[in-house]
């Protein structure tokens, strides 16, 4: 009878321990808590994901309208120079030094498309000497009043120019971009995640050339 | 330096509340509207407990003040939901893609640039030629139906700096996302607006005279011919005043909402400026060229009103609204924004620049009057004219009008703005552009037209006798807008009139009677607008009316050189052997002339200008009488002025 007792007792804590095991789990947080703490997470990590991206396709977008500028210039650059050769055939080494600055700068043009990060120190560098060539090539025109005379040159000169000019604002706009990126990219909360998230740092366009930096004389 | 990003972060900041207040406002007269007809209800007996909110008849009456507000709001959706291109198409502006003169080749440039600078795609861009004032604005909602509108005057006396600003400011509008706020500050308006237009609606049905002039003849309101109609059987006469009192209510309530909102969009707009103002400094990288232009403008535009019938509408859009100080204006005064840009040392710069003007000017005109540049013995005759004059002598090839018009008596420059006095300036200005005076026939004639401006004609035509002919063009300039602003019928029947104002003079000097009839032609251009004329003829193709109009430039002098003819012959392929004689110029020939040069194609009209040019710089200096010559031939052909070197 004992036994039998003694069996159902232990049958009987079987069960209340079987019932007490949920009562156990129920002190620690349900299922859906952690799912909410796991959105919140989320949220909380793919809010400044998310403008990072943004910014980060903002400078991108920045930098394609300075590729496209600058496929503008490197294509006027040859017929300029055909131009010329038709008046200053004997100019060969001027001529020939903007035509290689003209090939440096576009070979560089086309690996920075790939990788802008990298190459945009030496891409700066290279349209520092495609401008000083060209500013030679003006400076030789001078001596041939047809050539100045000609439409054609006048024109594409223009276009240069209003291409350069372009190519200013869309450095700006570069400029702007990036600056505003790595603010953002530095600040918190944003610090914490940027380079676990792959957000690395991008350099400015900056004006490597010293020619460059000095104000144009004009003289009349 | 200025913190450009700072400044757009402070105002966004401030827009975002602004923007809130304004959504809470329409919140709030929304319930209180909605209150004001269940307490009306309750105390009609057909409401039970106003106190319990969860009532059906609170949420009834909520529901219907609410729509009653949206409905204007969905009207005004759909009439402001036109884009750029038809907003163009009303205003009758020009597509600067189909005109070919340097002035829009270069907003074309700066627009460009300005694109790559803000990284946003180009809007259409349109040319305003029936506005007299600087200005611009931008118009759509989306980036496809985004029109940029620049008018004619701010191309023709910005400098590129100055017009790069202008465009800079607005993109920084598209990028700013202002067209959408705009068109969601209107559309709240008009939801604002609505109570108290209902109620207007409410005095309408129950008041017979409050009804709209074309409908009140003959009609009676619908509730007085039901309550008229149902006398006998009981009517519905008792609800007069009910309705009436609730109208006053809701009219309150709506027009004090509607004050608060249009005081909330000129704060509003205000903010979304200055914010446009720091981001066309973050384009153009220079505050100086904006602070110029807006400087320029304020200068330029006083008195000038966007014409058209969209100037209301289009008021919170323009650079530079007409009432820039009223204090519901939608623009901060330009003194501020110049100094948000950091412009204090510019404002500075200015200011003591216009201080020093008449110094300097004094100078420059005795020096000219000297050198016998300028006839010093009529600059005496009215001081303050003879001041403007030195100043315009100093760079007459562009700022003529400007510089004038700074020293312009006052009592002319107030007569500029009155309809009326503008009317007798003018009449005036053509009788001293033809040596005539003011005889009894043509006071009389004018009495017909407008008493008052014969009246004011008679007092001070003393003084308009003394006018140099510096002072000529700017007044008839400054005089186009209150001219406008007449009715068309008396405008057209006065400029009819003034030809006949000098017909018992005795017979004048050829070049008298030509200046006149040049005044009468700029004022019928300008005040009778007619689409311009698309020219197909080539400057050599012209012959003879190209022969009379150069004559006519070359005789502005009283002489005209053989060696110069026989150049342009030469290049004009002209077949004549010297200059038409002046006696032979007449005002019949030279309208006919005119008419035919306007035949000339675009490509070929800033060449005709040049040669302009050079015929009245020939002997190396030019008069006053040339240079107001050439302008307004300019002007009749559409043309800008070009720049004269002498």
């Amino acid at each position: 009878m004992s036994v039998s007792l003694s069996l159902d007792q232990a049958v009987l804590d079987q069960a209340l321990l079987a019932q007490s095991l949920p009562m156990a789990e129920s002190n620690s947080w349900p299922w859906w808590a952690w799912l909410l703490v796991a959105i919140a997470v989320l949220i909380i990590i793919a809010i400044p994901y998310n403008r990072l991206v943004r910014l980060r396709n903002d400078w991108r977008n920045a930098w394609a309208q300075i590729d496209v500028q600058l496929k503008r210039r490197h294509d006027l650059v040859p017929n300029l120079v055909a131009t010329v050769q038709g008046y200053a055939a004997h100019e060969k080494e001027t001529l020939s030094a903007v035509m290689q600055a003209r090939s440096g700068a576009e070979q560089l043009r086309q690996r920075a498309q790939a990788d802008p990060v990298s190459s945009l120190a030496a891409l700066g560098q290279a349209e520092g000497t495609l401008g000083l060539a060209l500013g030679r090539l003006y400076a030789v025109s001078e001596a041939y009043p047809e050539l100045k005379a000609d439409s054609q040159f006048a024109e594409l000169r223009a276009s240069l120019e209003h291409t350069e000019d372009r190519i200013g604002f869309a450095r700006q706009a570069y400029n702007d971009a990036v600056t505003l990126y790595a603010t953002v990219r530095e600040s918190i909360p944003y610090v914490f995640i940027a380079s676990i998230l792959g957000f690395a740092p991008i350099p400015l366009w900056q004006i490597v050339d010293d020619a460059e930096r000095q104000v144009p004389q004009v003289r009349f | 330096m200025l913190d450009f990003f700072e400044q757009q972060r402070r105002a966004r900041q401030r827009s975002r509340l602004l923007l809130l207040l304004f959504s809470l406002l329409v919140l709030l007269l929304g319930f209180l509207l909605g209150q004001l007809f269940i307490w009306l209800t309750y105390f009609w007996g057909w409401h039970t407990n106003p106190w319990v909110w969860h009532h059906p008849m609170n949420y009834l009456w909520l529901l219907f003040v609410y729509s009653s507000m949206l409905t204007p709001g969905v009207l005004a959706w759909k009439r402001y939901r036109r884009g750029g291109f038809d907003l163009a198409l009303q205003l009758n502006a020009r597509c600067a893609y189909q005109l070919d003169s340097p002035e829009v080749r270069l907003l074309q440039q700066v627009s460009e640039e300005m694109a790559i600078a803000a990284n946003c795609p180009m809007p259409s861009l349109w040319v305003y030629p029936d506005d007299q004032s600087i200005n611009s604005f931008v118009f759509g909602h989306d980036s496809k139906d985004v029109a940029l509108f620049v008018t004619q005057r701010a191309l023709q006396d910005l400098n590129r700096q100055q017009l790069q600003a202008m465009v800079a400011h607005e993109f920084a509008h598209i990028v700013n996302a202002d067209l959408l706020i705009n068109y969601r500050l209107l559309i709240m308006l008009a939801v604002l607006a609505g109570p108290s237009e209902q109620a207007k609606s409410l005095w309408r049905a129950v008041l017979p005279g409050a009804q709209p002039q074309p409908q009140r003849a003959g009609k009676r309101s619908w509730l007085m011919q039901d309550a008229r109609d149902s006398k006998s059987s009981g009517g519905m006469i008792f609800l007069i005043p009910i309705i009436l009192l609730l109208s006053m209510l809701f009219w309150l309530l709506g027009t004090l909402g509607l004050w608060a909102g249009r005081w909330l969009r000129a704060r509003f707009c205000r903010q979304r400026e200055l914010l446009a103002d720091a981001r066309a400094v973050q384009f153009t990288r220079m505050n100086r060229f904006l602070a110029e232009m807006l400087w320029r403008a304020e200068h330029q535009n006083q008195g000038r009103v966007l014409a058209g019938g969209m100037a209301e509408l289009l008021q919170h859009l323009l650079l530079l609204p007409s009432q820039p100080e009223h204090w519901l204006a939608c623009h901060p005064p330009v003194k501020e924004r110049i100094l948000a840009i950091g412009g204090r040392a510019l404002l500075r710069e200015m200011g003591q620049q216009k201080r020093s003007d008449p110094e300097k000017a004094k100078q420059q005109l005795q020096q000219k009057a000297q050198q016998g540049l300028l006839p010093g013995d009529l600059l005496w005759q009215a001081p303050a004219l003879g001041l403007g004059l030195a100043v315009c002598a100093d760079s007459l090839a562009l700022n003529h009008a400007r510089k004038v018009r700074t020293a312009l008596p006052d009592l002319l420059l107030d007569a500029t703005r009155q309809p009326s006095l503008a009317l007798a300036l003018s009449t005036g200005l053509y009788l001293r552009a033809g040596n005539s005076g003011l005889t009894p026939f043509a006071q009389a004639q004018l009495a017909e037209v407008d008493a008052g401006a014969a009246g004011w004609l008679v007092e001070h035509q003393s003084l308009l006798a003394s006018l140099f002919t510096a002072a000529r063009l700017p007044l008839l300039e400054l005089s186009m807008g209150a001219l406008q602003a007449l009715p068309l019928a008396r405008l057209q029947s006065w400029l009819a009139l003034l030809p006949r104002l000098d017909r018992d003079q005795a017979a004048e000097a050829p070049r008298a009677k030509l200046d006149a009839w040049l005044v009468w032609r700029y004022l019928q251009h300008h005040l009778q607008a007619k689409p311009p004329v698309a020219g197909r003829k080539r400057l050599s193709e012209l012959g003879s009316p190209l022969w009379v109009l150069l004559s006519y430039l070359a005789w502005a002098n009283g002489q005209a050189g053989h060696e110069l003819w026989q150049q342009l012959k030469h290049e004009l392929q002209l077949s004549q052997q010297q200059w038409l004689p002046e006696k032979a110029l007449t005002p019949e020939l030279l309208a006919s002339s005119v008419k035919s040069v306007q035949q000339l194609r675009s490509f070929d009209k800033p060449r005709l200008m040049e040669l302009c040019a050079q015929i009245i710089t020939e002997d190396g200096q030019f008069s006053l009488e040339e240079y107001e010559r050439l302008r307004l031939l300019a002007d009749l052909l559409g043309l800008g002025l070009p720049q004269l070197r002498y």
